[in-house]
């Protein structure tokens, strides 16, 4: 980012600390009146640059926009528009129905994602906010682009192989979000790195809906429903998995189906879970605003840009008038002809020819 | 901050116009160089909408005015109104400007006017025009010249003195104006005075020898004074 031009960062009023995490601290800022999310990253860490570039011109519903991105005293920073909701993370436990419902509406986005050749390589329910909306509750999209794994419990195999982001190793983070939405807790569990590298090693042996029926709070149609979609999405081998998210959107499909789920019920659920976590305010909230909370200070010093907005208004002025008045001078002066003057004089000598004056004299005889 | 900006905003739009004003002016004048008296009139009357007391774009209308005005003499047609109208934007032009460059033309102005006035009206009292001509150009030598035509064609003996002194000022000021010695020579001629008219016509011929008037009158002089010598009256 160009240290001259004008960056939102220079114009942020209010900051709030939202999250202090180990790869970037979150800060609420507002900023011309609106709200913004600040994520300022620790000094090792950095985001996909050319994923936020491509991301920074898109409009894709379900998915966060970025406004502003670049390194700011020698910290990779990103800034985007403030998602009011609940994290996903911070729901204990979703109904499957709903839960469903709300990985079409992801896969949508991702999808459309995928068609720009961007994956997001960090599912996990932290990066999906729960909005309010008029239907109910509607999931945003957040963090895209991150270098490494991502949140370990929810990375797909060939991640910890250092292999980049796919379709594939998305729909693998699509299932471990799943159970975690539904169950309330992550399927791999561990302490280290190598813990989950192991896990997930052996995701094919892990019987998921043996997990989910030993919790005693599913239906059976519940877990039948769900089977064939851990069977599908928790896979070692990428191409067990789902081709792409269209053939999720059918499992899914399916697993509504299953359920026993119409259209209309579907909604009624959604809006009802909506209600709910809404009211009740469930769990640790999200800040309503980026407003709210206690103010800190700001990660980084901010320029003032005004005197440098001077400069430029009074340099552009002052070109400006320069060639006004350049021009007025070449109009006044430059291009000067004989005066009127010498053209009276002119006529003045003509009409005063004393050679026309026989050619006058009948006339001045006979005139009276 | 913005009140600097409104000032140097003004000030080029003040320069701006000026120089717009200046330009008007400008091709104003070219054109009345070249003859084109309508456009002229048109890029004057253009400048004095925007500033009516431009004494430049005051004068080049005057003059527009005046130059088509005095083409029309040259056609011989009626030129009252136009002598009249080129006359009262001078009138207006000599408030804007009394340095007294446009005396001369304004003095010619005059002239023309009130030979025009007489050409509608022959009984038409112009002599304050004329002098007000020869106050602003005491060397308008025209006014001075149709003054003493007007004066002598009175009749009485104080005007056809005063025109005899018209003319001898103009001759002796201006010895290149022939036709005050035609005029100057005509009254001595009116009054008998036979060898003060061969005087003045020979005086005038020398100077403008192909002159068919004064060759005619001079010889009709030279013959009568030949006549009064023969006949012993001289």
């Amino acid at each position: 980012m160009d240290s001259l031009s004008p960056s939102i960062l220079d114009r942020v009023r209010d900051c709030t600390l939202l999250h202090h995490g180990g790869e970037a601290d979150v800060y609420g800022v507002v900023a011309d009146g609106n709200e913004y999310v600040l994520k300022w990253y620790g000094s090792e860490n950095r985001f996909d640059e050319s994923v936020i570039e491509t991301l920074s011109h898109l409009n894709i519903p379900g998915l966060y926009r970025i406004r502003e991105s670049g390194v700011r005293e020698n910290t990779a920073y990103l800034l985007y528009d403030f998602v009011q909701g609940l994290s996903s993370a911070e729901v204990p436990q979703i109904p499957v129905a709903v839960a469903l419902l709300l990985l079409r509406e992801l896969g949508r986005t991702l999808e459309a994602l995928a068609g720009k050749d961007v994956h997001h390589g960090d599912l996990n329910p932290a990066n999906v906010v729960l909005c309010p909306s008029k239907f109910g509750l509607h999931a945003v999209l957040i963090d895209c682009g991150i270098v490494g794994p991502g949140a370990l419990a929810y990375a797909a195999p060939e991640r910890f192989q250092g292999k980049p982001a796919s379709v594939k190793s998305d729909l693998f983070s699509i299932g471990l979000m799943l159970f975690r939405w539904v169950a309330g807790h992550d399927l791999l569990e561990a302490d280290n790195y190598d813990g989950y590298a192991a896990q997930v090693a052996s995701i094919d042996n892990i019987d998921v809906t043996g997990i989910l029926y030993e919790m005693g709070c599913f239906s059976a149609q519940e877990l039948s429903s769900l089977d064939p979609l851990w069977k599908s999405l928790l896979r070692f081998n990428p191409e067990d998995r789902p081709e792409d998210f269209d053939e999720l959107d059918e499992l899914l499909e399916i697993a509504l189906s299953t359920l026993g789920v119409g259209e209309v019920t579907a909604q009624t659920s959604l809006q009802h879970f909506s209600e709910k976590l809404f009211d009740e305010k469930t769990g640790q909230k999200f800040p309503a605003s980026a407003q709210d909370g206690e103010k800190t200070a700001l990660p980084y010093r901010k320029c003032d840009v005004q005197p440098q907005k001077k400069i430029r208004k009074f340099a552009i002025l002052g070109v400006f008038g320069l060639i006004l008045i350049l021009i007025a001078l070449w109009l006044a002066f430059g291009t000067k002809s004989p005066d009127i003057d010498a053209t009276g004089n002119l006529l003045l000598e003509k009409s005063r020819n004393l050679e026309s004056v026989d050619s006058q004299e009948d006339i001045l005889r006979g005139a009276p | 901050m913005f009140g600097r900006i409104h000032y140097i905003v003004a000030l080029c739009a003040t320069l701006l116009l000026i120089a717009c004003v200046e330009d008007d002016v400008r091709r104003g004048n070219d054109a009345l160089r070249i003859g084109d008296y309508d456009r002229a009139i048109q890029n004057f009357s253009k400048a004095l909408d925007v500033e009516p007391a431009n004494r430049d774009a005051r004068y080049g209308l005057a003059l527009s005015y005046y130059a088509v005005a005095e083409e029309a003499e040259h056609l011989k047609t009626p030129t009252f109104d136009m002598w009249n109208r080129t006359a009262r934007e001078f009138d207006i032009l000599s408030r804007v400007d009394s340095s007294g460059r446009i005396d001369a033309n304004y003095s010619t102005c005059l002239f023309y006017l009130a030979r025009a006035t007489m050409a509608q009206n022959s009984a038409a009292n112009v002599l304050p025009l004329l002098d007000r001509s020869i106050q602003l150009d005491s060397l308008n030598f025209f006014s001075f010249n149709l003054k003493g035509l007007i004066l002598s064609e009175r009749g009485d003996k104080e005007s056809v003195e005063n025109a005899k002194k018209i003319f001898i000022h103009v001759v002796t000021r201006e010895p290149q104006f022939i036709s005050a010695y035609v005029n100057l020579g005509n009254i001595y001629w009116d009054e008998g005075d036979v060898e003060s008219a061969w005087d003045t016509w020979s005086a005038g011929l020398e100077r403008s020898p192909k002159n068919q008037s004064l060759i005619y009158w001079t010889q009709v002089a030279e013959d009568s004074l030949k006549s009064m010598v023969l006949s012993g009256r001289l």
